[in-house]
């Protein structure tokens, strides 16, 4: 029976002592030139996973990453609505609960990085366009675009066409002959009266 | 005294039919102006409905059991409705909340729904209150605000109570109470109005 301690190893090949390379020191095993492709592929399988759980795990803490917004940006986009609830007063501004809430949700939208344009969209979609406080040009609110602008153009092409009138009308020709009297004797007439007016 | 006579004596001309054209534009711009200005006075309340048939709605359920599915008058015909129109931020409505939650247990097995239409909520604020009354029965967010302005409300809560034949037979404003939501259902369910 042999004793495992009393045991001589084995003298190794050349091939053996030569120093490992980095990919079989980084993989100890035994290299052959079949196996080794085997092992490097699989090393690249393996750092193509670890890449792609890094950059899913970035992508799902983004959000934690992104900048909180400030007050100030949130205000930014809360002074383009209207309280729904009071009159006339804007989100940034009003103490309601009803304001609170959708400071929070614009803060929420902010930070998850929806554009102003976005979260004004949003908030028509979801409470109606008479959130907004520039009416959007659409729906019954197109009105409130058309009408001034359509009473503005009205306005003008009347006014130019008063004025039109106006100058193409002749002057008055001056009064000759008969008429001319009557007309100086109806202006003589005004004058005594004017005097005695005056007396 | 005489009257002397005009001194220019010129023939007036005939009215020309652009002056006509020009004065038909104006006053149709004034009719229309006056038109928008009368609709905005025209008195807008939810009783006006008792009575008539209910406008027609369509709401996606986020709450519970219901979460997702859709509910539209259409597809509810058939069936006694409780529309109630709430928001979380609106102190009256706590009174009733949780009336309706016992009376969605009580009455639903007799084919009566409560529907919650939350009007200008965020989703979170909602369904906080909803959580925190145990509320179950569907309700959902009011998009656009369509609900509150088909049924011509005038704030929160209001509640319409619609019959089988889809006819709003009882409008109520403010928050109800046990007696009146039991009065006007079991009339509902005998199949009288409200």
């Amino acid at each position: 029976m042999l004793n495992a301690k009393n045991q001589q190893p084995e003298p190794k090949s050349r091939a053996e002592n030569r120093r490992p390379s980095r990919t079989a020191r980084y993989f100890p095993c035994r290299v052959h030139n079949s196996s080794f492709i085997i092992l490097r592929s699989s090393f690249i399988i393996h750092f193509i996973s670890l890449v792609s759980c890094l950059f899913l795990l970035l992508c799902f803490a983004m959000p934690a990453f992104a900048q909180q917004p400030t007050a100030d940006d949130i205000n930014a986009v809360a002074s383009n609505l209207t309280c729904p609830t009071c009159t006339g007063i804007n989100v940034a501004e009003c103490p309601t609960e009803t304001c609170v809430q959708w400071r929070a949700k614009i803060g929420e939208m902010l930070a998850q990085g929806y554009s102003q344009p976005e979260i004004l969209d949003y908030f028509a979609a979801r409470y109606g366009d008479h959130v907004l406080q520039v009416p959007p040009a659409r729906g019954f609110f197109q009105w409130l675009w058309l009408l001034p602008t359509a009473a503005t153009v009205l306005g003008l092409a009347l006014l130019a066409y008063l004025v039109r009138s106006w100058s193409r009308q002749p002057a008055p020709a001056p009064l000759e002959g008969e008429d001319q009297v009557v007309e100086d004797e109806y202006l003589q007439r005004v004058e005594q009266d004017l005097e005695g007016w005056t007396e | 005294m005489t009257a002397n006579p005009d001194p220019v004596t010129t023939p007036s001309p005939p009215p020309r039919p652009r002056r006509t054209v020009w004065l038909v534009v104006v006053l149709g711009f004034v009719v229309v102006f006056i038109a928008l200005l009368a609709s905005g006075l025209r008195p807008q309340t939810s009783t006006l409905l008792q009575g008539n048939p209910a406008p027609d709605f369509g709401l996606t359920a986020f709450n519970g059991e219901f979460d997702g599915q859709r509910f539209s008058l259409t597809d509810m015909r058939g069936q006694i409705i409780v529309l109630n129109v709430w928001a979380s931020w609106c102190v009256e409505c706590e009174q009733e909340m949780a009336l309706f939650e016992r009376a969605w247990q009580e009455y639903r097995e007799r084919e009566v729904w409560f529907i919650g239409v939350d009007y200008l909520d965020t989703d979170t604020a909602g369904l906080a209150y909803l959580e925190r009354f145990g509320i179950t029965y569907p309700n959902g967010p009011d998009i656009g605000s369509r609900i509150y302005r088909d049924y011509q409300c005038a704030g929160v809560p209001e509640t319409f109570f619609i019959d089988r034949q889809g006819i709003v037979q009882h409008v109520q404003i403010g928050p109800m109470t046990q007696p009146q939501l039991h009065g006007v259902l079991d009339r509902l369910l005998e199949g009288g109005g409200g």
